[in-house]
């Protein structure tokens, strides 16, 4: 089935016509804005369109669809496959992922019982982010990820929107299906929120290679040692680090002699030296390779690969798939 | 001939009454199968978290009758993503059983109910499938307690009834 089809499908049949127009430009589209009595936004290009009710997509807002909440109440029920049980511990996080891996961010009334969020119930706003795997994304790159036969420890730094997760999916991809030489080799990922595989009900959307083993929606540092323990991975790679736990399961991951790849929000090296545990890990020189991205104007173009002392070793703007 | 005649009239009309014995008893046998899914159901939401169109498919290939049937339509029509409504595809499926199984109208008419209103939760749903599964068990437990005698009237009249009219005819 394409992509496009896959897409229409997560529309009820009367939704369908209003989105035929936006599934022809999937490609194109990164988020699709729904609000309760608010104009349907798109975005692409970098720009933002409106939808109107016959699926046309605007510059202006005037003749905009507006979902009511009967739209949204009837959308959401359809996206959870009128089973919002199974989607119960994704909708306490905020979003669901659903087939094509493509991500719904919701917005509502949360449900907390004890101070704990419990559910959320009358969602008036969702966010439904376009899922693109673009794969050759890490071709340029993944020659400087290499010492002789031995894959180096790497940290992907960039601000949000700027295509790290995408790039990493594609490493994942490129280390266990084997790529520039390199024979394949296991992989083990800890998707905490779903990102990297697009696990929709246990079924990943995204292909991660055919070495991957993946841990869906487990916290990043208990699934570094469940998969140390249970699955003796040669890569660990894990999306968005941060936390104390975070950095001591990477040392420890690390010490095991496996290899880790991981990404975290950032513009530079001075600005991830000021965050704590973050600066304990570059510190111990556990990265021996650092990948900047150019940011969320040129989404997926490297900006520099550095070495362990920080010196790059590629300055050139490169979009990966282009050079590979 | 006459006694031929007479014979064939009696067996004819105890058919029958065997005939209505039965189908009194596929009916509860229905209800049974649809008050197994509804177990299995509220279950399957509470331990495995599957998809009602999983769970739908997987109940359809286990039950037979108009059951299975039902199930198997509705997974069929959930996983051929025509953009159906959940609500809409159990309605009308259930309304296709009318008339053509053991089921009475009003046994339909409960099991529809099941997807009369929109979940919010897991709690709303398995609340939805208790009340149906306890309103189809009511009537499997009256009809039941009157199947025995039911069954013998219905066979007894059939004979007694062939075996009179043969009497006034010959």
């Amino acid at each position: 089935m394409d992509a496009e089809q896959e897409f229409l499908e997560l529309f009820p049949d009367t939704m369908r016509c209003g989105f035929r127009n936006v599934a022809a430009r999937l490609k194109q589209i990164q988020e699709i804005r729904l609000r309760v009595g608010r104009p349907v936004i798109i975005y692409a290009h970098g720009r933002e369109y409106f939808l109107s009710e016959d699926g046309e997509l605007l510059y202006e807002s005037k003749r905009a669809l507006c979902p009511d909440k009967f739209y949204m109440d009837r959308l959401f029920a359809h996206l959870c496959g009128y089973s919002v049980y199974a989607y119960e511990d994704e909708i306490r996080q905020g979003f669901l992922t659903v087939l094509g891996g493509h991500r719904i961010g919701l917005g509502g009334e949360v449900v907390c019982k004890e101070r704990e969020l419990v559910s959320m119930k009358n969602v008036n706003a969702m966010n439904i982010r376009i899922a693109h795997q673009i794969k050759g994304a890490a071709y340029g790159v993944m020659p400087q990820l290499f010492e002789g036969e031995e894959f180096l420890n790497t940290l992907i730094i960039s601000p949000p929107g700027s295509g790290k997760t995408t790039l990493l999916r594609d490493m994942i991809r490129c280390l266990s299906d084997g790529c520039c030489g390199h024979a394949g080799m296991t992989v083990g990922v800890v998707d905490e929120r779903s990102e990297i595989g697009g696990s929709c009900l246990g079924v990943l959307q995204n292909d991660l290679g055919m070495r991957t083993d993946l841990l869906d929606a487990c916290p990043k540092a208990e699934g570094m040692f469940l998969l140390l323990r249970s699955m003796n991975p040669r890569v660990i790679a894990v999306d968005e680090i941060g936390g104390k736990e975070d950095a001591e399961a990477l040392g420890q991951a690390s010490r095991c002699g496996c290899k880790v790849i991981a990404t975290v929000h950032g513009n530079d090296i001075r600005q991830l030296s000021e965050r704590k545990y973050i600066r304990t890990l570059l510190e111990d020189g556990l990265f021996e390779r650092y990948i900047l991205l150019k940011g969320s104007q040129r989404p997926g173009v490297i900006g520099e690969v550095l070495d362990k002392a920080f010196v790059p070793l590629v300055k050139a703007a490169q979009k990966g798939g282009e050079s590979g | 001939m006459r006694w031929i005649g007479a014979l064939m009239l009696t067996f004819g009309t105890t058919g029958l009454g065997l005939f209505y014995r039965r189908a009194g008893y596929e009916r509860i046998r229905e209800l049974e199968r649809m008050i197994w899914f509804f177990y299995y159901l509220e279950s399957e939401i509470t331990y495995h978290k599957a998809e009602l169109e999983q769970i739908c498919r997987r109940g359809g290939e286990r039950q037979k009758g108009a059951a299975g049937h039902l199930l198997s339509a509705v997974a069929g029509r959930m996983a051929g993503k025509e953009g159906a409504v959940f609500e809409r595809i159990w309605r009308e499926e259930c309304e296709a059983l009318v008339g053509k199984c053991a089921l009475k109208e009003e046994d339909i008419a409960v099991i529809r109910e099941f997807a009369a209103q929109e979940f919010a939760d897991s709690r709303m749903q398995l609340i939805q499938a208790s009340f149906c599964r306890e309103k189809l068990e009511e009537k499997r437990k009256c009809l039941s307690e009157d199947a025995a005698s039911k069954s013998r009237m219905y066979v007894c009249m059939g004979a007694m009834g062939g075996l009179v009219l043969s009497i006034v005819l010959l």
